[in-house]
C-alpha cells in the first residue's frame, strides 16, 4: 500500500513528536551500528558504535542474537518510570530497536485491567465462600447423621446424603466464626406518618412502626419501593436480608467487595437511598397531598455476628444472623423518623473520614446515636 | 560482574509485583495494582564470590486479558514461578505457565514460590499440592511479601542456579 505524502507526514509527526520515536540499529549480536530520534527521552545519551545496546537498556539483556520476525513489547516500565513499546525488527540483514512511549495507552489499559482483575479477584472470593457454606453444611449433616444413628437407631449404617435426599430440619450452625457486618434497617413511611412526625414531639415517636392504619398505601407501591431499595443494596454489594412489612435489613461485609469496608459500603448505600427518596420526607411534599408515595428513614449498626443457615424445609435453607447488632438495628428502626439517618457508636467510630457527617444525638439528643447532618 | 535475566511468572494477583518490590525496595502495599505489560527492575546479588546483577522482568499475570507472551521470557535465565497460596486457581495457571515455558524456551532454572504465607489459614494450596509439586522435582519456598519471609532466600537462591548453569572455566 502506498500512502498519500499528507499521511505518511501526518503518521511520521505523530510517531516522532506525540510517541517520542527513537531507534537503534543494532548486530546481530547487539551492538549498536547507529541511533537517532528522542534518545533523551529514554535515558540515551552518549550512546556510541561498537557498544552492546544492553549496557544502556538492560532489559534489553539476553535478546540477541534475536530472530529475524518482528517483535513488539507492549507497555515495558522502565527503572525510571517510562512506559514503552519496544518493536524488534528485522529488514534487509539490518536489525533495528524502536522506541516508542506508551505511557498515555498503558495508563488506559491499567484502568480497565485493575477493575476486571479485582472483579475476577471478587468471584473468587465469593466462591470460596459459598464452597465453606456448602462445606459447612455436609459436615453438619453429617454430624446430625451419625448423632441420629446413635440416639434412634433408625437409619442403616453407611447412609450417606446426596443430593436427591435432602436433609431434615437442622439446628443453628455456623458457618466461619463471627464476621464484621453493618446492618442497615430501611424503614419506609407513608405521607400520613411523614406528616405526623412533622407535628409531633421527639418523645411521641416511641413505636411508629405500623402505628397507624394506611389503607392507601397498599402492597404493590411497597413492593415497587423494596425492589428499588433492593436493587441499590445489591449494587454496592450487601445482601437484602428480611422484608418484612414496611422495614427491610440489608447486611453489608458477607459479600467480599474491593473495598473490604463494610461500614463505608453501608454509609454509602444509606446515602443514595436518602438522596433518591429525599423529596418524599420534604414537608412540603406531604403537605401537597401526595398519597402514593413513601418517604424512608435509615439506621446503621455495625458489630459481630455470627451467621448460620437454618433448614426451615426440606432442600430450603434460611440464612440466620445473629449478635449484639442484630438486636440493635431493630431498636434503631423503632426511633427512626422519616428522611434521615442514624447509626450507632461503632458506625460512627468505624467510619473514620466520613465522621464529619455525622452529629451526636443532634436534634433529639437519643443517647449513643449519631445522625447525618443536612449539607 | 555478570548480568542476568530473570522473569517473575504467574497468575494474576499472586503477588509477583509485591515480592520484586520487597526483594529490590524493602517496601509492602496491601493494595492491589494490576501489571500492564512488564515492570523492569535490576537488583545486585553476591553468590560464592560472584557479583550478579539480576534484571528483574515483572510480566504481566495471566488474566482474562493478557496470556503471558513466551517471547518475553526470551534470553531469561532463571524464573521464579509465583503461585498464591490462598487460590488454587493459581496453582494451576502456574503449572500451564511452567510446560509452556520449558516448550518455548527450555529447561532454565526456576523455583517455584507459594506466597502469601502470612495468610495461611486462608490457604486453598494444602500439603498434597506441595507433595505433588515436589513429586514433579520442583524446588518449593514459601514466601510473603508483606511479612517479609522467603524473599532473599529465593532470589538468592536463584542466583545461585544461575551460577551453577554458567560454563565452567577450562
Amino acid at each position: 500500500m502506498t500512502l498519500p505524502q499528507a499521511i505518511a507526514e501526518y503518521l511520521v509527526t505523530l510517531a516522532t513528536q506525540q510517541r517520542e520515536l527513537a531507534y537503534l540499529q543494532v548486530t546481530e549480536e547487539g551492538r549498536i551500528v547507529s541511533c537517532g530520534g528522542h534518545l533523551h527521552h529514554y535515558g540515551l545519551q552518549k550512546v556510541e558504535a561498537g557498544e552492546q545496546i544492553s549496557d544502556h537498556l538492560s532489559y534489553l539483556t539476553g535478546f540477541f542474537p534475536h530472530p529475524t520476525a518482528n517483535e513488539v513489547i507492549h507497555y515495558l516500565q522502565t527503572e525510571q518510570g517510562l512506559t514503552v513499546d519496544v518493536h524488534l525488527m528485522s529488514h534487509a540483514d539490518e536489525q533495528w530497536v524502536v522506541l516508542l512511549d506508551s505511557g498515555v495507552e498503558a495508563r488506559k489499559q491499567t484502568e480497565i485491567q485493575q477493575i476486571g482483575n479485582e472483579l475476577a479477584l471478587l468471584r473468587q472470593d465469593y466462591a470460596k465462600l459459598l464452597n465453606q457454606y456448602q462445606h459447612q453444611l455436609g459436615n453438619q449433616y453429617s454430624s446430625q447423621q451419625h448423632t441420629g444413628q446413635q440416639h434412634t437407631g433408625q437409619q442403616h449404617a453407611g447412609q450417606q446424603h446426596s443430593d436427591d435426599q435432602p436433609p431434615g430440619n437442622q439446628p443453628l450452625s455456623v458457618i466461619s466464626g463471627t464476621h464484621s457486618v453493618s446492618l442497615l434497617a430501611i424503614e419506609l413511611y407513608a405521607d400520613a406518618e411523614c406528616a405526623q412526625f412533622s407535628t409531633s414531639s421527639p418523645s411521641s415517636k416511641s413505636s411508629p412502626f405500623f402505628r397507624k392504619s394506611l389503607p392507601e398505601v397498599d402492597l404493590p407501591t411497597t413492593n415497587q419501593y423494596f425492589a428499588k431499595i433492593s436493587q441499590i443494596v445489591v449494587e454496592e454489594s450487601g445482601l437484602m436480608h428480611s422484608i418484612f412489612g414496611k422495614r427491610a435489613i440489608a447486611l453489608f461485609g458477607l459479600i467480599p467487595t474491593t473495598s473490604h469496608q463494610s461500614v463505608y459500603t453501608s454509609i454509602r448505600t444509606a446515602k443514595r437511598l436518602l438522596q433518591q427518596f429525599s423529596a418524599l420526607a420534604d414537608p412540603d411534599h406531604v403537605e401537597a397531598g401526595h398519597r402514593d408515595s413513601l418517604a424512608i428513614g435509615l439506621g446503621i449498626t455495625t458489630g459481630e455476628v455470627s451467621i448460620g443457615p437454618i433448614e426451615t424445609s426440606p432442600g430450603v435453607q434460611v440464612l440466620n444472623i445473629f449478635g449484639p447488632a442484630v438486636l440493635a438495628v431493630y431498636e434503631l428502626g423503632d426511633v427512626l423518623s422519616p428522611g434521615e439517618l442514624l447509626v450507632d457508636a461503632a458506625t460512627f467510630t468505624a467510619s473514620d473520614r466520613q465522621q464529619a457527617d455525622f452529629k451526636r444525638g443532634s436534634p433529639f439528643d437519643r443517647s449513643g446515636l449519631y445522625r447525618l447532618t443536612p449539607k | 560482574m555478570i548480568q542476568k535475566k530473570v522473569c517473575m511468572v504467574g497468575a494474576f494477583a499472586t503477588g509477583k509485583t509485591s515480592l520484586v518490590a520487597r526483594f529490590v525496595k524493602g517496601i509492602y502495599t496491601d493494595k492491589y495494582q494490576t501489571t500492564v505489560g512488564v515492570k523492569i527492575d535490576k537488583k545486585q546479588v553476591e553468590v560464592e564470590g560472584t557479583e550478579v546483577t539480576m534484571i528483574l522482568w515483572d510480566i504481566h499475570g495471566e488474566d482474562e486479558f493478557q496470556n503471558v507472551r513466551m517471547s518475553y521470557l526470551r534470553g531469561a535465565s532463571a524464573y521464579l514461578l509465583v503461585i498464591d497460596g490462598t487460590r488454587r486457581s493459581s496453582l494451576e495457571v502456574a503449572l500451564n505457565l511452567k510446560a509452556k515455558v520449558s516448550e518455548s524456551i527450555g529447561n532454565i532454572p526456576f523455583i517455584a514460590v507459594v506466597n502469601k504465607c502470612d495468610l495461611q489459614d486462608e490457604w486453598e494450596i494444602d500439603e498434597k499440592d506441595i507433595a505433588r509439586l515436589k513429586a514433579k522435582d520442583f524446588e518449593l519456598i514459601r514466601t510473603s511479601a508483606k511479612t517479609d519471609i522467603g524473599i532473599e532466600h529465593c532470589f538468592h537462591r536463584l542466583a545461585e542456579k544461575i551460577i551453577n548453569e554458567l560454563p565452567q572455566p577450562a
